[in-house]
């Protein structure tokens, strides 16, 4: 064939390929994203190498029925010598020749590896390049390559200056033509991309005409703001973005964006952060989840650079001191944006926390200003219903917030709770007890821990009583095994309410025959060791409310009167008990029943 | 048993169950330790034991305790807290409902690791005993065969037997890897044992890229810094310092990596690494700091052992005098070990090394205290010793001491500092701010000093005992003893005319006590206290405490103070003075912040004026007192000139008391829209009831179930405030809706009505027209 020449590449391309296909790219539509991106970097080098005036421009043609994709722009276009430079050198391309002369982020240029071509071999049993340079418009040129070790090049008639890159899929490939005749690729990799891309050679308006706020200055507030929705429902695959956040242009890291919290309910720790990262207008990845703080389980991102730089893969951040500059910065914006929306938007900020409460007092933990910020609105839950600190403190006698620190919900602690007729917060729900504890540090407060033994020896402090007192208390309702605590507390008709020690219990089961039997015996060893420099205490505290007239009175009385209430009392303490065997119970049911029977007069 | 397998298929079993979060939170908990996110896992574990308890799930209970104490002890070697719990997870997951859960065995880790971070050294044969029982019984296919291992290993360094562990730990990977098991964690005790034998080219290939390795935070960053203090035992230190990762955000979350990173910062030190740790003050501090933090958490023996550290250190940058000071410490913290061991002899021989070291050079200071200041060293040491020198020169120098006290950190410091400005204080020509500056540091320092000190100062009267009452008040109010710091600041007021914290301290703390007429005299006095230019702000103030008091005449004579002119000359002050917007916060209301239209009445009192939407609580009438400054600085933040129908927001003001919250009953009126003039003698007809309305925006249809017939909607909310004639306001509704033949409907109102007749008609019509 006349001015035909055959050549053959200098590198072990079909290893290089499986490299890239196994190792490196996901999927083989990475091929659309290396191509198009080629094809912007050329129209940009056309702008800075010729004068000449031209719209750039990019087609894709995809038909699926013919497994043939086409990706045609009207920029710098080849000539043979560059082809061969380029197009069949690993390495080496025309963006990481020109990034070296040129301010590449100024200009926009994306390529850097070199590498973005071979992926057409990747995905094409065939591939044909059609191009003309704009240096010489009058020559054309026609690539053509199965597999890329070996490839033809010939002239061809002129065309217009630019390049129609032809792709003629292996079967493992033929998806990608159906994914971007759908058009799903476009709006992923390149729907930030400044070049319009068009979908089909008739195609009137570009896929790719997204206008995202932050590339437009003169926006009103009310405008941004709609923008800034619309474009965060673009990206945001689960909710629907419930407000956003601006995060404005630095040098530091080049990158500008938007955060939105996303308008569906989180709990605890649940994390839904979605953060889109493009580099220069191009997809780099949908899941750069940790340039969130992992506190921001609630909150979705989509921002662009012009510093970060992506793996060889492209779809990935490299590890940057940029990145990490971005992600404390990230943080900081979102902070800030809660802290105005909290001032400025009330209905916003109800509709967040309403939505996000659980995950706020999570996030008010790590950090400062954040905790400033939302806490005061924040609502905890407590035995009265969720309220505010401050509220809770009002509520609370001396401003002493009591927090209910006690796992088992069913014990006695919960009569106990209610006993103190102020509002307890449940200290046991996610991040609640750290809250209060850093909250009264800062609002003259106190905290008093029910559950333990501090906690619940302030909630109900002993009161002192006489010798005559104390010897009938002890005489009604003594046993040896309890710890008798005086006190007085509301509502006056709870005679009494009995509290187990859980360290005594403890103790006591370590230090038990029965544990020999079912725990190893180095083991038990370290145990009993711990367990032996604990104080023996009584196994449970009864605190008897000096206010409850029954007990005034039960105390005052003698003989066989006297002896009928305290079996009954301790009955009624038995059923109390918190570790009551079948057994037990029976005996204490036994003893109300015996106590009210010697109560009851003989004729009834 | 895989413990994940089997967690994976637990969660299913409570996913169908409907037990999401609590799934969400167990799945969660491996992976926030893994990340060292400890402050998540202190919030997220008491909620999943008491879901857990809930649900009667004791094997899961037993996974989340033994996760807790994973970060509790082996990532924050807290045994303080952490001991409790691991002997109860012991003897719970020993129990019969327990005993057989995959993850029983691991409490035996936690337990043995709780005194492993207690005092390795001195419990060492305890644990080698508790994991030799534990490994005979099971074999190397256990994921807990690496941990209990690790356990065993660590106990052989801590005994002094490095070489012993090496072997084991070379015994048992062999027997992992034969048997597909894990060897990834052993191998770090293995690296720290070649390290202590000082085989550090071994030590090195294991910490090579190619070597496994836990993907956790703190196993990544062990690893790390055993590969620094390899490369820097083998005379490649530049390589170390690139490898030393950042303290704050990277060591300091987790005490089990501060000994790895303590041997490589002193051996970094010792060779003078270009880019590496100084040996100054600020590392002095920080080394404090972690002794301190690890004496806290009960780590006894690497606290003694930091604090051996820190002696050598001071000794190395020739700090003799600080070494003393350290040496107290040591002392103490020997004295802390249950089973001291060596530890009496090494503090000997630290003794000993420190009665030998010279003292350290004097410090430079400048000729004057001016120069001084301003020569000041930036390492806080030596900072300190020229502020101290200095203070001994000039004893009468308020910004001296000052420093001093500013510089104070460490209990000896802390100690001096007092010392020297209670002598300061003392001297014949001192100036009385010298006595403030002693109560600061008592106050913040040493408050079971500050009666004494008050004492003393009492009965020299005038500014000094205002001093010392100043102090005790705000010791008094800040652990909530209102009554002595109330008796305290007035006591301040009646010795020091010119005294202007107190006055603002006492309207505060009146305040916040409920007592608002005190608090309005104590406003009085500290007006007349303050400056020309700062008394209207005060004015203002006295504004609002008296409007909340109801002294109306007071209100009235502090507005002619002000030029604020009145319509009225006597009585309540009930005007129109404009629009603006209220933000009622909590604790006057849960739920929020709201922010409401509203109608300032007067200087600060302001009435609601909108009607909230159905489901929000609603304030409409209500009577405010407000905060006469309004919080939004810029009236004109929110103005968008694009936004069609937008107008200038109005000012916000904080809402403070809530005076009055009538009862309007809230109706929704909808239905067909009838003509204009219909609607407009409807209005007129309500607002001559007393009624306001809101009237929805934007157009809509209604349309009739079955006939399909469509005609244009419309709807408004209506208050009717208290008192009004309900039944005029029904007969003004019934005759606007009979120009639309009926369709329309007030279903709030009719039910006030109590009519069933009336209510059985509207719920007709509101079906078939589809209005509710």
């Amino acid at each position: 064939m006349s001015g035909v020449t055959l050549h053959r590449t200098e590198v072990d391309l079909g290893g290089l390929l499986e490299v890239l296909g196994k190792h490196l790219y996901s999927t083989p539509a990475v091929v659309v994203r290396e191509l198009v991106q080629n094809a912007h970097d050329s129209c940009v080098r056309r702008r800075l190498e010729t004068e000449d005036v031209f719209e750039p421009r990019i087609t894709l043609e995809a038909n699926p029925e013919a497994g043939t994709l086409v990706i045609e722009d009207n920029g710098m276009g080849l000539t043979d010598e560059e082809i061969q430079r380029w197009l069949a050198t690993v390495g080496r391309g025309a963006t990481r020749e020109l990034r070296k002369k040129a301010d590449a982020d100024a200009e926009g240029l994306i390529g850097q590896f070199g590498v973005g071509f071979l992926t057409a071999y990747f995905v094409s049993e065939r591939v044909d390049v059609e191009t003309t340079s704009a240096a010489h418009p009058d020559e054309g040129w026609h690539f053509s390559s199965r597999g890329g070790e070996r490839y033809a090049l010939r002239p061809a008639p002129a065309r217009a200056p630019g390049t129609r890159v032809t792709l003629h899929l292996n079967d493992a490939a033929r998806e990608v033509a159906a994914a971007v005749a759908h058009g799903g690729l476009a709006a992923d990799y390149f729907s930030l991309l400044p070049t319009p891309v068009f979908l089909g050679f008739g195609a009137e308006a570009p896929v790719n005409d997204l206008q995202p706020p932050w590339r437009i200055e003169d926006l009103s507030p009310v405008r941004r703001k709609k923008l800034e929705l619309e474009i965060a429902a673009r990206f945001e695959p689960l909710f629907e973005p419930l407000t956003c956040i601006s995060v404005p242009d630095h040098e530091e890291d080049r990158t500008q964006g938007l955060l939105w919290i996303q308008d569906g309910a989180s709990y605890l720790t649940s994390d839904h952060r979605h953060v889109s990262v493009f580099v220069r207008g191009m997809l780099v990845t949908h899941d750069a989840r940790d340039l969130l703080p992992p506190w921001a389980g609630f909150v979705g991102a989509v921002v662009e650079s012009r510093k970060l730089e992506p793996t060889a893969s492209r779809e990935e951040l490299q590890a940057s001191p940029t990145k990490q500059i971005l992600a404390a910065r990230l943080e900081r914006v979102l902070i800030e944006g809660l802290e105005v929306i909290s001032r400025e938007e009330p209905e916003t900020w109800r509709a967040i926390v309403r939505r996000h409460g659980e995950a706020l007092r999570g996030a008010a933990l790590f950090d400062e200003g954040l905790f400033d910020c939302i806490v005061p609105y924040l609502e905890i839950p407590t035995t009265e219903g969720p309220l505010a600190l401050e509220t809770i403190a009002r509520r609370s006698p001396d401003r002493k917030v009591h927090v209910s620190l006690a796992e088992d919900t069913k014990g006695p602690e919960s009569v106990l709770y209610r006993a103190l007729g102020v509002p307890v917060v449940q200290g046991t729900r996610y991040a609640v007890a750290q809250l209060v504890e850093r909250w009264v540090e800062k609002n003259r407060a106190r905290v008093v821990r029910l559950g333990t033994r501090e906690g619940d020896a302030a909630a109900f402090p002993s009161t002192p009583v006489d010798e005559v007192t104390r010897a009938g208390l002890a005489a009604l309702l003594g046993d040896p095994e309890w710890e008798l605590v005086p006190t007085r507390f509301a509502p006056a008709a709870l005679p009494f309410l009995l509290v187990p020690d859980r360290e005594a219990e403890l103790k006591a089961r370590i230090e038990s025959d029965e544990a020999d039997r079912r725990i190893s015996a180095a083991a038990l060893m370290l145990a009993r060791m711990h367990m032996a420099s604990k104080p023996k205490t009584a196994p449970a505290r009864l605190f008897v409310n000096l206010d409850c007239p029954v007990v005034g009175r039960a105390t005052k009385a003698t003989g066989p009167t006297r002896d009928a209430i305290g079996v009954l009392l301790r009955g009624l303490v038995g059923v109390l008990s918190r570790d009551r065997g079948a057994e037990s119970l029976s005996a204490a049911l036994s003893a109300i029943s015996e106590g009210l029977d010697r109560l009851l007069p003989e004729e009834v | 048993m895989d413990v994940f397998a089997w967690l994976d298929a637990v969660n299913g079993t409570l996913l169908e169950l409907g037990e999401h979060r609590l799934v969400d939170g167990v799945f969660r908990l491996s992976s926030l330790i893994h990340n060292d996110q400890h402050d998540a896992v202190d919030a997220l574990v008491p909620e999943l034991l008491t879901d857990l308890q809930r649900v009667r799930h004791p094997w899961l209970e037993v996974y989340v305790r033994h996760w807790a104490l994973q970060s509790r002890i082996l990532r924050r070697a807290d045994v303080a807290r952490g001991l409790d719990d691991a002997v109860y997870l012991v003897d719970f997951a020993s129990q019969e409902e327990t005993r057989d859960c995959p993850q029983s065995i691991c409490a035996v880790q936690d337990l043995a690791a709780a005194y492993g971070y207690a005092d390795g050294a001195g419990y060492a044969e305890e644990r080698l005993a508790v994991t030799r029982e534990t490994l005979d019984r099971i074999d190397a296919t256990w994921p807990c065969f690496d941990c209990l291992s690790v356990e065993h290993a660590d106990a052989l360094v801590r005994a002094g037997r490095p070489e012993d562990a090496v072997a084991f730990v070379e015994a048992q990977t062999a027997t992992a890897q034969r048997n597909g098991g894990n060897w990834a964690e052993m191998t770090d005790v293995r690296i720290d044992a070649l390290l202590a034998l000082g085989r550090n080219d071994e030590a090195l290939a294991l910490t090579g890229p190619r070597v496994p390795c836990w993907t956790g935070r703190a196993f990544v960053l062990r690893r790390r810094l055993n590969r620094a203090r390899a490369l820097t035992r083998l005379g490649r230190p530049d390589e170390a310092v690139k490898l030393l990762p950042d303290f704050e955000t990277e060591i300091l979350p987790t005490p089990v990596l501060y000994e790895s990173w303590l041997a490589l910062v002193e051996d970094l030190v010792e060779r003078a690494v270009e880019g590496g740790p100084e040996n100054d003050g600020h590392l002095d501090r920080t080394i404090a700091a972690l002794a301190q933090k690890l004496e806290g958490n009960g780590a006894l023996r690497r606290c003694f052992e930091t604090t051996e550290a820190r002696l050598r250190l001071a000794l190395a940058r020739g700090r003799a005098d600080v070494a003393a000071h350290v040496l107290d410490d040591l002392r103490r913290r020997a004295a802390l070990l249950e089973r001291p061991l060596d530890a009496p002899a090494r503090v000997e021989a630290a003794a000993s090394r420190v009665a030998d070291a010279p003292a350290p050079a004097p410090p430079v200071i400048g000729a004057s205290v001016e120069e001084t200041m301003q020569a000041i060293s930036e390492d806080p040491e030596v900072a300190w010793d020229q502020v101290l020198a200095a203070a001994e020169r000039w004893p009468t120098s308020v910004d001296l001491a000052t420093a001093l006290a500013g510089l104070a950190w460490s209990p000896p410091t802390v100690a001096v500092a007092i010392s020297r400005v209670e002598a300061m204080a003392s001297a014949a020509s001192a100036p009385d701010r010298l006595q403030q500056i002693l109560g600061h540091l008592l106050l913040t320092h040493a408050p079971e000093r500050l009666d004494a000190w008050a004492e003393a100062l009492l009965p020299r009267g005038g500014a000094l005992a205002a001093t010392a009452h100043w102090v005790r008040g705000r010791h008094a109010w800040a652990h909530g003893d209102h009554a002595t710091a109330r008796a305290c600041f007035e006591a301040v007021l009646a010795l020091d005319a010119t005294a202007k914290n107190a006055p603002k301290a006492l309207v505060a703390l009146l305040e916040e006590m409920g007592d608002l007429e005190a608090a309005l005299v104590a406003l009085d006095e500290a007006k007349r206290r303050a400056d020309e230019d700062d008394r209207p702000a005060y004015d203002w103030r006295r504004m609002m405490l008296a409007t909340r008091l109801g002294d109306w005449p007071l209100v009235r004579a502090i507005c002619a103070e002000l030029g604020v002119e009145l319509e009225t000359t006597e009585g309540p002050i009930d005007e129109v003075w404009g629009r603006i917007e209220v933000r009622l916060s909590p604790p006057l209301v849960e739920g929020g912040p709201f922010v409401l239209e509203a109608v300032r009445t007067g200087p600060a009192t302001a009435r609601v004026n909108e009607i909230a939407a159905a489901g929000e609580p609603n304030w409409y009438d209500a009577a405010l007192i407000i905060d006469p400054f309004p919080s939004r600085e810029d009236p004109d933040a929110a103005l968008d000139e694009d936004d069609e129908g937008s107008e200038e927001r109005p000012m916000i003001h904080a809402a403070v008391e809530v005076l009055r919250r009538p009862e309007s009953l809230i109706v929704e009126l909808v239905g067909a829209q009838p003509e204009a003039q219909v609607l407009d003698a409807l209005v007129e007809r309500l607002l001559e009831l007393g009624a306001a309305i809101r009237m929805a925006t934007g157009t809509w249809d209604i349309e009739h179930a079955e006939t399909e017939e469509s005609r244009p909607g419309f709807g408004w909310l209506i208050a009717l405030p208290e008192g009004t004639d309900l039944r005029a306001a029904h007969t003004a509704l019934e005759e606007a809706a009979r120009a639309v033949d009926g369709v329309m409907v007030w279903p709030e109102l009719v039910a006030r009505l109590e009519e069933p007749e009336l209510i059985e008609a509207q719920e007709a019509i509101a079906e078939a027209w589809g209005l509710d």
